[in-house]
């Protein structure tokens, strides 16, 4: 068996790599990872295709600066939350590696997920472990050619849809399709799709395994978050050693054996061709494909399941495992009171926001009035931002200096629904009260429902 | 029990295909590769990042005015597409420059040249 810990040559930090070719295995948990794929691009190619009130669902509409998540109209002021998001999305695998291992990459990575469609691909067109070892080994016949060009073909119509649907987060994916079709897509539309596209083909198609191996910063810095307690895919030594061949149904022990037969079935499923007989080590992505293995091969040798499992370096050593540690508290702690904070100033956002830019042209105008006393004018561009999904009036008051008046008092000002507008305003003030520059305050109430208000600073500037 | 031992699963055509494989195959990627990928994908990450934090505070068409061949910028995907690739650049060449350092630092246990 080749083997990608081959000793490697002195001028190179790197193994030689072999081009590795996993064995497909059925039970429970591949079972699981197929659920786990069929529901993970299940909602990423179906989403994007999701209305919700006459819209897009989940639209990240980059080009007017909002997102639409179902009926929550987000603005770049709302990019708290977002970083609230990625943190608690960051503490989740955090929280979820102490507990359990790397279940990310066996089961939810982008990596694994896409890998595993493409490795069904190649599978379907070019047929099981043994036909492609012998399939890249033979001379190009017409065959070979057929097999390895239908499966580029469905590699590449699959990555071109996948790349076409992440720029359907984006852009609406209902008009995008039309002229995708068309090949009428704009200059950036169709780079990003070919971009992740390629991305994807390349990474699911080709690189694989070393993308987890060479690339990836989680694989190498998730053993942090480990210690006993934490579940792992662990081969049992004990049980299994001295490993020999015996025949089915014979009791190992009193042959002086351990349970493993050693038929190699856990290193020709493994993606990452690693033996986990070796002990844990960092390849291992904990797709679990070598317990099912294992399982298939007692089962046949009549021997109790289990001998490569999810368990406990404590477990192992015939201690308590325990499930309340400091670090489990620590994050499990942290992610509560996160998500309790994200869901409670989500509920508390207000629907209305405002920006005041004053004129940058002018900075004031002297006038009189009809008694010829002296007032002095700043204009004002106001943004108001409607983040409600419905259109909302709005009434302006402004505060700070006496006998300070705005020109847009009395009316109301409208804002449709997730619409930003300008409107130039004017403040007036008597010469009585306006000298230099003093602080003032733009107030903003929605005259409808729950009557938010919003308040903003800037300054009334005179001589 | 006298019955030969089979060894399970019993060896088949195929496992023989793979006995008879050679030892190295041909690698698929090389160390210059692999070297790339370690300083293109990290900095893919940082980029993607930076990328999000600017353009959530900045629009990209405020920058306008003040780009120098200004309808560059002149439409925000063209912003956010520009601004992620001067990103990627300048981390690319950061984490480029720290692989550098750190292959070309020699190990105290060296012997001296």
């Amino acid at each position: 068996m080749t083997h990608a810990n081959d000793a490697a040559p002195a001028e190179s930090y790197y193994a030689k790599h072999h081009k590795i070719y996993p064995r497909e295995v059925k039970g429970r948990f591949a079972r699981l990872r197929t659920i786990a794929v069929f529901a993970l691009l299940g909602l990423y190619y179906l989403l994007p295709w999701m209305n919700w009130n006459g819209r897009q669902a989940i639209l990240f509409d980059l080009p007017a600066r909002q997102f639409h998540l179902f009926g929550l109209v987000m603005w770049p002021q709302d990019f708290i939350f977002l970083t609230l998001l990625l943190v608690i999305a960051g503490l989740t695998l955090f929280f979820s590696t102490a507990m359990a291992g790397r279940l990310w990459c066996g089961f939810a990575c982008p990596q694994t997920v896409w890998t595993d469609v493409f490795l069904w691909m190649e599978r379907a067109i070019e047929g099981d472990r043994a036909r492609r070892l012998k399939l890249d080994r033979a001379p190009w016949t017409l065959q070979k050619l057929l097999r390895k060009g239908g499966k580029q073909l469905a590699w590449i119509t699959f990555a071109l849809w996948t790349g076409f649907t992440f720029v359907g987060f984006f852009t609406p994916i209902r008009s995008l399709l039309p002229s995708a079709l068309a090949f009428q897509l704009g200059p950036w539309e169709t780079f990003w799709s070919l971009f992740y596209g390629f991305a994807t083909y390349g990474n699911a198609g080709y690189l694989r395994e070393q993308v987890c191996k060479y690339m990836c910063p989680y694989a190498r810095f998730q053993s942090a978050m480990f210690d006993k307690d934490t579940l792992v895919i662990t081969y049992d030594a004990r049980r299994g050693e001295p490993r020999g061949s015996r025949p089915r149904g014979v009791d190992a022990r009193s042959r002086g054996q351990g349970d493993c037969i050693d038929c190699k079935a856990c290193v020709q499923v493994c993606p990452t061709g690693i033996d986990i007989r070796e002990g844990l080590q960092y390849e291992c992505i904990s797709c679990a494909a070598c317990i099912d293995a294992c399982d298939s091969v007692m089962d046949q040798m009549q021997s109790p399941l289990g001998l490569i499992r999810f368990t406990t370096q404590h477990a192992l050593d015939g201690k308590a495992t325990q499930l309340l540690r400091p670090r489990v508290i620590v994050y499990g702690t942290i992610l509560a009171l996160l998500c309790v904070a994200f869901v409670v100033s989500l509920s508390l956002r207000k629907p209305l926001a405002m920006d005041v830019l004053r004129d940058r042209s002018t900075l004031y105008r002297e006038l009189q009035d009809a008694n010829g006393e002296q007032w002095f004018e700043n204009a004002y561009e106001l943004r108001v931002m409607n983040k409600d999904s419905v259109a909302h009036h709005y009434l302006l008051t402004v505060a700070g200096l006496e006998g300070l008046t705005v020109d847009t008092a009395g009316t109301q000002l409208e804002a449709g629904p997730g619409e930003a507008d300008s409107i130039p305003v004017r403040l007036r003030a008597p010469g009585s009260s306006a000298h230099g520059s003093r602080p003032v305050q733009f107030m903003l109430q929605q005259v409808e429902g729950n009557q938010s208000t919003v308040t903003e600073k800037s300054r009334f500037i005179a001589p | 029990m006298n019955q030969p031992t089979p060894q399970a699963p019993k060896p088949t055509e195929r496992d023989a295909v793979e006995d008879e494989l050679p030892e190295a195959t041909p690698a698929t990627w090389p160390p210059a590769g692999r070297n790339l990928a370690m300083v293109l994908w990290p900095s893919f990450l940082a980029a993607g990042m930076a990328t999000m934090f600017m353009f959530a505070w900045v629009d990209p068409l405020a920058l306008e005015a003040c780009a120098l061949p200004s309808p560059l910028l002149s439409s925000r995907l063209t912003g956010y597409g520009l601004g992620f690739f001067f990103f990627w650049g300048i981390s690319a060449s950061a984490s480029g420059i720290t692989l550098y350092l750190a292959s070309t630092l020699r190990s105290p246990t060296d012997e001296p040249k």
